[in-house]
């Protein structure tokens, strides 16, 4: 049973993806980037990893797609204006090339480990670990942020005013 | 796990400091003559170079040696905090002259740069992957804000965009590598991704992938061969304090990531690593050294001075021993000084608009014979003529690398290039002493720019002529790498 929800929900993950490079209108493929992600939090619920599938679901498929979509309406791109795929054979090269690397990498990197299942999941160990083991690059992140903010305000003013 | 925040403390104690600094200056704008342009601006960079200046006095009262889970504190990542703020405060020396040219965000421009300072401090404590990305990050969304600082320019925008397309990609590379070192060795910590590496004969594939990933990540952020191309645009489009900043603070982050990379968690395994170095040396001196033949922009062609003097690194990175590590360490230093005093005396010269062509440095010796001066002892410390401070560090570089048996014919091909560099950097000195001034306006040199000039020039000369302190601090700063 698992293995075959694994399968449905991969094959459903290469499918959007697919057709999110493939559509020619903007909007469809951001909604099929959404489609993609669900398929993704799917995946990570069967592995027990409740947590980052809900954090897939509310940040990637929630915020930062709606974000997309705003950008594209906003900028009112024309499905005309987009082609969709031309594929030149220098991309299909790189792009075996990269996935035969890929492929060698995940085949070294050997049987999961016992117990990792436990590792990840509960909110409560993340929290720990956030604000225990990675607390300076927690902190750092929200430097980051802070500067991030300024720094967009001051592009986004109009010259001359302070 | 329990934190004990005076250990805390003790370790990042600079970035602390710097993060209350960076929020007192937001503060301070916020209060100080609230919508005018000039007033804010000036206490914000008042407070932001006081500030800086106190931070590293400070950090030579502290002690190497602190350690923990989180980050280290050992005399290299000190040696590179100190560094790192004196950078920042060179670049605030640059940016007053140019801050009559900004028409908005006067004010913020220190606050910005002291959160990049804090990003590249961080950096240097950094003893896992979690910390050496995000304080990465850091720094270079940061840099991304202040290469696009001014959105009325096209070639700001410009220099922003392609800056903004090339560090995603180089942060995607990155954490792609993070990723598979994680997944083969289970740890995100140097120190025991070190011991997976040192226990066995041969690498598994994986992680030499990722390995190569995150190498492929700081090779940006070093400007290497053929991880270059943005260079010279950003460096072009830039306000000119954000390419000084970008010149000597991005290059040196990648130069310290690089370092405990491959000194520390590589370690003994980073013999296997020295031909893939050695060929990326090699080919960014060619690059480096031929690019920046025809250039006419000055700012390009520091780029392209950049590109080669990131060769160099390179090479004593790939000699892999002791006295190379302290020759990096000497070598930026030699860089900040002459660098930051190229950068300044081009905000002089190109002082009431954004035209960096080469004309504007022609018969510098009659308009300014002191800025000439500068520039000259800048340019052939970067060209690497004895005596300034460039040559010994190029001389410490070849002699630990020439060591080496299988790196002479590198030895040999970096002579070559250094020759071949300084046809150009001749070239600026015959535009100086040779041409007739293009445009004879006076140049006009505030107190602080004069003697933020006289500094660098003297360190130049110092440190070439008396080698002796820096080579000492550099010695003691690359040992603890290899402890």
């Amino acid at each position: 049973m698992g293995d075959a929800l694994f399968y449905v929900f991969g094959a459903l993950m290469v499918l959007f993806t697919f057709l999110t490079i493939r559509a020619r209108n903007p909007v469809y493929s951001a909604i099929f980037m959404i489609l993609s992600f669900a398929s993704t939090a799917a995946l990570f619920v069967m592995l027990d990893a409740f947590l980052l599938a809900a954090v897939e679901v509310l940040v990637y498929a929630g915020a930062i797609m709606v974000l997309f979509l705003f950008v594209i309406m906003l900028i009112n791109l024309r499905a005309a204006e987009h082609d969709g795929l031309r594929v030149s054979p220098l991309v299909v090269l790189v792009a075996l090339t990269f996935l035969l690397l890929l492929g060698r990498g995940i085949a070294d990197l050997g049987p999961v480990p016992a117990g990792a299942n436990e590792l990840v999941g509960t909110p409560q160990l993340v929290a720990k670990t956030l604000f225990t083991r990675y607390v300076v690059p927690f902190e750092a992140v929200s430097i980051l942020l802070l500067s991030a903010i300024l720094g967009t305000v001051v592009l986004a003013r109009r010259s001359g005013e302070a | 796990m329990n934190i004990d925040t005076s250990q805390l403390f003790a370790i990042f104690g600079v970035e602390s400091l710097l993060g209350l600094l960076g929020l007192v200056l937001i503060v301070t704008d916020l209060l100080v003559g609230k919508g005018r342009l000039t007033g804010p601006a000036t206490a914000v960079r008042t407070l932001a170079f006081g500030g800086l200046v106190a931070i590293f006095a400070w950090s030579f009262v502290l002690e190497p040696g602190a350690e923990g889970a989180l980050g280290t504190l050992d005399s290299f990542a000190l040696f590179f905090k100190r560094f790192f703020l004196a950078t920042a405060v060179a670049t605030l020396g640059v940016a007053a002259p140019y801050e009559d040219r900004l028409s908005a965000g006067r004010a913020e421009f220190p606050t910005l740069l002291v959160f990049t300072t804090l990003g590249m401090c961080l950096l240097s404590s950094a003893n896992d992957f979690v910390t050496l990305f995000v304080g990465l990050e850091l720094v270079t969304v940061v840099l991304f804000l202040m290469a696009a600082y001014r959105p009325q320019l096209p070639r700001s925008i410009e220099a922003g965009i392609k800056f903004v397309v090339i560090g995603a990609l180089s942060a995607a590379f990155m954490v792609y590598g993070i990723a598979f070192v994680y997944g083969t060795t289970g740890s995100f910590e140097f120190s025991q991704i070190s011991a997976v590496i040192n226990a066995q004969e041969s690498l598994p594939a994986g992680l030499k992938f990722g390995l190569l990933m995150v190498l492929v990540g700081l090779g940006f952020k070093l400007g290497a061969v053929p991880f270059h191309i943005w260079i010279p645009d950003v460096y072009q489009g830039a306000p000119t304090p954000t390419t000084a900043f970008l010149s000597v603070g991005s290059k040196a982050v990648g130069v310290v990531l690089l370092m405990r990379l491959v000194y520390t968690v590589m370690g003994p395994a980073a013999a296997q690593w020295t031909t893939v170095l050695a060929g990326l040396a090699a080919l960014t001196l060619l690059m480096g050294g031929l690019g920046a033949i025809p250039q006419t922009e000055l700012k390009r062609f520091l780029g392209y001075s950049g590109i080669s003097h990131a060769g160099f690194l390179l090479v004593a990175l790939a000699t892999h021993s002791e006295a190379s590590a302290g020759a990096i360490l000497f070598y930026v230093v030699t860089y900040l000084f002459a660098n930051m005093a190229a950068f300044l005396v081009i905000v002089i010269v190109s002082r009431t608009d954004d035209d960096n062509h080469m004309d504007r440095i022609n018969g510098l010796a009659n308009r300014s014979p002191f800025l000439a001066l500068v520039l000259t002892t800048s340019m052939l410390s970067l060209a690497g003529v004895p005596p300034f401070a460039g040559f010994f560090a190029k001389f410490m570089v070849l002699r630990a690398a020439v060591a080496e048996p299988a790196l002479v014919w590198l030895v040999a091909f970096s002579l070559l290039m250094a020759v071949t560099s300084l046809y150009y950097y001749l070239c600026i000195l015959k535009r100086i002493y040779m041409r007739d001034a293009v445009d004879t306006g006076f140049l006009e040199i505030s107190g602080g720019a004069r003697l933020l000039l006289l500094l660098c020039m003297l360190a130049v000369f110092a440190f070439g002529i008396y080698q002796q302190p820096l080579v000492q601090a550099a010695e003691a700063g690359a040992s603890s790498l290899f402890r």
